[in-house]
């Protein structure tokens, strides 16, 4: 089973990253979660192919659950999925191999990730 | 937001005008942040059904008075007002990045007002502008205005209901906190069931 993880507080924003991915990848199982809390506890058991997560959260952010990820996950790719394309985010972004993926979401956008991850 | 009230949205569609909203924002706070040299934090945006005498009401604790606004009319699929508004204090501290401020100014001079219009203009017409490509229509802006104040003279006191997006700002060095206001009227509900239907079905 090959599984993705999703992490956006919004539900809108959860709901179109995974309809691209389905349509992507229909074999693959999508864990979503609406914060970096609840997506630590909920991927808890399995080992992820990939994750995207959204930066503005309630909570903690994205960066800091990409480090915790990365961290939980030796090597996993990570997009960091955001409105805030502010340099500065970028720079952070890439300063912890966290590929940087501006929304609005389109296919294109979740494609280009998914190559780059080798998936 | 009372079940018994006639606007009330549901969860989805709170959640949809949002994330919108947060969007729209992400493309202007950048330009923002490359005129000043500096990272511009915004929060997750909110919205309620709300009125201005009650927005003017919750933002007044963080606000000290006077208060300086830069606020315009859009008009398209939906229409309402857009503000950018931040405590005297926080202006000169935002503007001093762009153009030299008086130290011993008792308030923002002509030129802090201009650079307030301008950074106004950047953030709340670059908002609405990603928010119609977003959706696929156009939204008019109008110049936005400058004014100041008590909160409740900038924002109103009418009581009727409003559709209410607020996007909190602070620059990273935190002496400068303040908020984007968007205003809807709620006759623009529908237009936003709708543009949230295009928005999923341009994936």
């Amino acid at each position: 089973m090959t599984t993705i993880l999703i992490v956006d507080d919004s539900r809108l924003a959860r709901n179109m990253v995974g309809s691209v991915i389905t349509s992507l990848r229909p074999d693959w199982t999508i864990v979503s979660a609406a914060s970096g809390e609840e997506a630590l506890q909920v991927i808890a058991d399995t080992v992820p192919v990939a994750a995207i997560v959204d930066y503005n959260m309630p909570g903690m952010d994205g960066i800091v659950l990409a480090e915790h990820l990365k961290e939980r996950f030796a090597g996993l790719p990570v997009g960091l999925l955001t409105a805030n394309v502010q340099d500065v985010l970028r720079k952070r972004a890439e300063a912890i191999d966290v590929r940087f993926i501006a929304k609005p979401i389109t296919s294109d956008k979740i494609r280009e990730f998914l190559a780059a991850a080798g998936q | 937001m009372t079940a018994g009230e006639p606007f009330a949205l549901d969860a989805d569609e709170a959640d949809a005008i949002a994330e919108l909203f947060n969007i729209g924002m992400g493309e202007p706070a950048a330009a923002l942040s490359s005129m000043l040299g500096e990272e511009v934090h915004l929060s997750v945006p909110s919205f309620a059904v709300s009125t201005h005498a009650r927005i003017s009401r919750d933002l007044a604790p963080g606000m000290v008075p006077p208060v300086c606004a830069v606020r315009g009319a859009f008009a398209g699929p939906f229409t309402g007002e857009a503000m950018l508004i931040f405590p005297e204090q926080g202006t000169l501290a935002l503007v001093g990045r762009l153009v030299p401020v008086d130290p011993a100014a008792d308030g923002p001079g002509e030129m802090e007002q201009d650079a307030l219009t301008e950074i106004g203009n950047i953030i709340l017409n670059g908002c609405l502008a990603s928010l119609s490509n977003l959706i696929g229509g156009e939204i008019a802006g109008t110049v936005p205005g400058y004014g100041s104040g008590d909160p409740e003279a900038v924002i109103g006191s009418a009581e009727d209901p409003v559709l209410f997006v607020r996007i909190d700002m602070a620059l990273a060095a935190g002496d400068a906190r303040g908020h984007a206001l968007f205003l809807l009227d709620i006759a623009s509900l529908d237009a936003f069931r709708e543009a949230i239907r295009r928005t999923m079905d341009n994936l």
